[in-house]
């Protein structure tokens, strides 16, 4: 059963915390800690509360200091990685742990930088990574249990028919000219692909034209097609985008390129191409703009794979048992301290040179 | 291959003959572990790092031949370059950091447990039957038994009759409590009671030096010690303990067979990378486990691995030890002595168990630095012949600086009237002196002062051109207040022709002179040339050149963090 009182701890992005709401529909998820003071409005909750509401998600907001939250109030805690980043107080705060606790990273490639005191309470917790590329580095750290986990992706999103009806071809990217100006995120492939197929490609850029996410599964049913173009970053570290699960949940097919690290060809089988020759990927998106019926047969492929994957019921039982685990560290910790897991980490005095 | 596998055997080596046959008995390693991953249908990865590979030779990938890959067998090198040894320290004395070496195949083996252990390693039937039941937990380190058994089993070329020679014919088997040798027929524990060394034998020491000095009519001397020997007592006692821990922690012979859960030896960050030879840093490891809060699990007394006989001094064997200890000293290579050992295990007692103890950084492994690898056997791949033969003699280079050449006419003839010299010309025209010892052991024949100009601090070595015609000369260092031998290098004669002589000082500051002692028994005098004395200074390690960069990247056969952008 999943546990009552879940909380996120703020800041953390705006689509991670709708995800984790998605994951508890009956109980929904408290956001805790202060607000964000980011620029781009990636961790402006405000915006989305009546949205959620509307979505049927039950997301409260408590945003006092983190000084004055008792995490003991809650069932679990959830924790992004990089809060450490986006909020500097919480750095005087990591390393309190008043109930069972998971860790998200999204997107930091490893724990080498966090406080010491930080990474020794999070060495035995459940970690959910989002980018196979740094499960090596999180394990090899010697954090026990990291997985790869993806996040579910909401009901709206299966709701309605997909109809291909706006016969283009819809690529998603946020933020092409604020925090992605120095990066080309396979741009250059749309404009090639923009080339080919006049006023039949179309760029939504969610920082320029902001949509709420009824709106997005609306834009994606009426593709006819979904781009995924995104470049890896260093070498392959890439998440499997969330527009990607939407967009095979909102039954579009996909064409993507083929790049190292995570492949979307994993999850692409029958409804979509994913390849790095331009000529292939041109032409199944042609077929796919001209031919409604070879788009609908990907379409009821694109959904059936999402069912399968990204539905809270298909990974409710890999966030349970995640849970579970957090439960019986917090549990092991507690009642049996010397545990070696449960150790705190002291440096030895001996180090390279202590001999000889 | 098809899926993870269960386990990964990480050991390390290096194309550089150490041990006689290194080769010979690498290839037996990699070629019993595939028969018996596959006889046993257990999935084996084997990890093989080849460290600071000699640049006059192959690699070993290419000079070892490599079975079939299989559903149960896969094989992966990865390759550590010189110029990532030399930014180690001591890497000018020390070939291969055995420790670090393993590190690199641990941190990037892939199977759900690992096994450290070495290439002259053959497993039994019986071992592959526990670990094909599949029986082992995490919070748990393995131990099992080595028995060491006669070079030439090796060669057998069935695997049965191999491994029931190496049954009935092992010389050795090293256990919780001791190393029992085979004496006839019966197998013998020759290691010394951890009562009679730690406790027994150093306080009868100590009351002898009592009486002596109560002989000696020192009565405040006498009244000095006793007292001293409440804490001395207080010391054995723990030290005894300890002792006792050896053998129940099962450290005998560990580098060769120590298993852990993947994500055990990543918490414990790997084997301490200290910069030294290898000899017990696997025991500070168990150790370490051991404090920390894991269990130590010794398999059963049948549960066997196998140990190819190597020459002495090349590695520890009981009766090789001295040659061992001899070779390190001359060569200035550092190891852990008793005395650090008891520090260790001082300090983890003292932690545990409130504290989680570790000796590394979280870059453990060589986690910043891309490791070539190359994914040599797996599923599908046929045998491969070696590809390449070892040509021509080993060459390596020492980056020493030359500080200076003592010439042959600074030599100080110590005893001008009893010890026979002689200063010539060789038939090549290479000027040589010709010294005849006197006969007393230990006597002092020749000598050249050390020039005190230039000197630096750094790490210095002596480099001799010396023919041992008969017996042993010991090429010996004096302190500055002329006292004591700061080192002792034995040359045992007779050498066929000239050789160099070369050992390490780490402080030239403290030495005064190098003189030659005649190191015969009984009444017999060592006959020697010699050609030429320099003195070299060590270059400094290389700069660390890491890169500040941590994806791990697999398609490009890098296995490692990797240079590139920021998320």
């Amino acid at each position: 059963m999943l546990p009552k009182r879940i909380a996120v701890l703020s800041p953390t992005t705006i689509q991670f915390v709708e995800k984790m709401a998605c994951l508890n529909p009956r109980h929904g998820v408290h956001i805790v800690g202060p607000s964000a003071r980011d620029q781009f409005g990636w961790n402006d909750y405000e915006r989305r509360m009546a949205e959620w509401r509307d979505l049927g998600l039950k997301v409260q907001l408590d945003s006092r200091p983190y000084d004055a939250i008792d995490f003991a109030e809650y069932d679990l805690l959830i924790e992004t990685f990089e809060t450490l980043e986006f909020e500097s107080s919480w750095r005087e705060n990591c390393t309190r742990y008043e109930c069972p606790v998971i860790v998200k990273a999204c997107w930091t490639r490893h724990p080498m930088e966090a406080p010491p005191g930080y990474f020794d309470k999070i060495k035995s917790l459940p970690i959910l990574l989002e980018m196979p590329a740094h499960l090596w580095n999180w394990e090899t750290c010697g954090c026990a249990d990291v997985s790869l986990v993806f996040n579910p992706v909401g009901d709206w999103w299966f709701a309605g028919e997909w109809t291909g009806a706006d016969e283009r071809a819809v690529m998603v990217l946020s933020g092409r000219r604020k925090w992605r100006r120095q990066e080309h995120h396979g741009l250059e492939t749309f404009e090639r692909l923009a080339a080919d197929f006049p006023n039949r490609i179309y760029l939504h850029d969610g920082a320029e034209n902001y949509r709420t996410a009824r709106q997005m599964a609306e834009l994606l049913r009426g593709a006819r097609v979904f781009l995924v173009l995104d470049e890896p970053y260093g070498n392959g570290e890439r998440p499997l985008s969330l527009v990607f699960t939407e967009a095979l949940s909102a039954a579009c097919p996909v064409a993507a390129r083929d790049l190292p690290g995570l492949s979307y060809g994993d999850y692409i089988n029958g409804n979509g191409i994913c390849t790095n020759d331009y000529a292939e990927l041109r032409d199944f998106v042609g077929r796919c703009l001209d031919d409604i019926d070879f788009a609908r047969q990907c379409s009821d492929i694109s959904r059936a794979i999402a069912r399968s994957l990204f539905t809270t019921e298909a990974l409710l039982p890999v966030y349970q048992a995640a849970f579970d685990r957090a439960a019986d560290i917090w549990l092991r910790r507690q009642n049996d301290r010397t545990h070696y897991l449960s150790r705190p980490t002291v440096r030895s005095r001996f180090n390279t040179n202590s001999f000889g | 291959m098809t899926g993870q596998p269960l386990y990964s055997f990480v050991a390390t080596s290096r194309n550089d003959d150490h041990g006689g046959d290194i080769l010979r008995r690498t290839q037996s390693w990699v070629t019993r572990l595939a028969d018996q991953a596959n006889r046993h249908q257990v999935r084996c990865e084997l990890v093989l790092v080849d460290w600071n590979a000699p640049k006059s030779r192959p690699p070993l990938a290419e000079v070892l031949s490599w079975p079939a890959g299989s559903e149960w067998f896969s094989a992966v090198t990865l390759t550590v370059p010189p110029h990532l040894h030399r930014q180690l320290s001591r890497s000018n004395r020390l070939a291969m950091f055995q420790m670090i070496a393993k590190n690199v195949g641990i941190r990037r083996a892939r199977g759900d447990f690992i096994i450290a252990t070495n290439v002259d390693i053959i497993y039994s039937n019986e071992l592959f039957q526990w670990l094909q039941a599949a029986m082992a937990e995490p919070g748990r380190l393995y131990r099992s038994d080595r028995w060491d058994i006669p070079n030439e089993i090796q060669l057998e070329p069935e695997l049965d009759v191999l491994l029931r020679r190496a049954r009935n014919e092992a010389i050795r088997r090293n256990l919780n409590d001791g190393t029992y040798v085979r004496r006839d027929g019966q197998f013998l524990n020759t290691t010394p009671q951890p009562f009679d060394t730690a406790f027994y034998e150093p306080l009868t020491h100590s009351l002898r030096q009592l009486a002596t000095t109560l002989t000696g009519g020192r009565v405040t001397a006498a009244m000095d010690h006793l007292r001293g020997m409440t804490e001395t007592l207080k010391d054995l006692r723990e030290n005894y303990y300890r002792a006792i821990l050896y053998t129940k922690l099962h450290t005998n012979g560990c580098g060769d067979f120590t298993m852990l859960a993947r994500s055990d030896w990543f918490v414990l960050r790997g084997y301490p990378e200290w910069h030294l030879f290898s000899w017990a840093i696997d025991s500070a490891f168990v150790f370490q486990a051991h404090f920390n809060g894991m269990q130590i699990v010794q398999l059963d007394n049948q549960i066997v691995h196998y140990h190819i006989e190597h020459d002495n001094g090349s590695g520890w064997t009981p009766e090789g030890s001295n040659q061992l200890w001899a070779r390190l000293d001359q060569r200035g290579i550092p190891y852990l002595h008793d005395e650090d050992f008891t520090e260790l295990a001082k300090e983890l007692q003292c932690n545990s168990p409130e504290a989680f103890t570790v000796y590394n950084d979280l870059d453990w492994g060589l986690f910043l630095t891309p490791i070539e690898s190359e994914n040599i056997v797996h599923a599908g791949t046929p045998a491969r012949s070696q590809l390449r033969t070892n040509e021509g003699p080993l060459k390596e280079t020492e980056d020493l600086i030359s500080v200076c050449t003592i010439p042959l006419s600074d030599a100080l003839f110590l005893d001008e009237t009893a010890v026979r010299y002689e200063v010539q010309k060789s038939q090549d025209a290479i000027t040589e002196i010709s010294v005849e010892t006197q006969p007393d052991e230990w006597s002092s024949s020749l000598a050249f002062e050390l020039p005190m100009h230039n000197r630096r601090a750094a790490d210095y070595w002596f480099k001799l051109e010396l023919l041992v015609e008969s017996g042993t000369v010991y090429a010996s260092l004096l302190n500055r207040d002329e006292t004591e031998f700061l080192l002792q290098v034995p040359c045992q004669g007779p050498y066929a022709h000239f050789r160099e002589v070369a050992f390490h000082v780490r402080d030239l500051s403290v030495v005064s002179r190098l003189v030659f002692r005649n190191g015969n028994k009984e009444g017999a005098c060592a006959r020697f040339r010699i050609r030429s004395v320099e003195l070299f200074h060590e270059a400094a390690p290389l700069e660390g050149n890491v890169q500040r960069s941590w994806c791990a990247e697999k398609q490009r056969n890098v296995v490692g963090p990797i240079d590139e952008g920021v998320c």
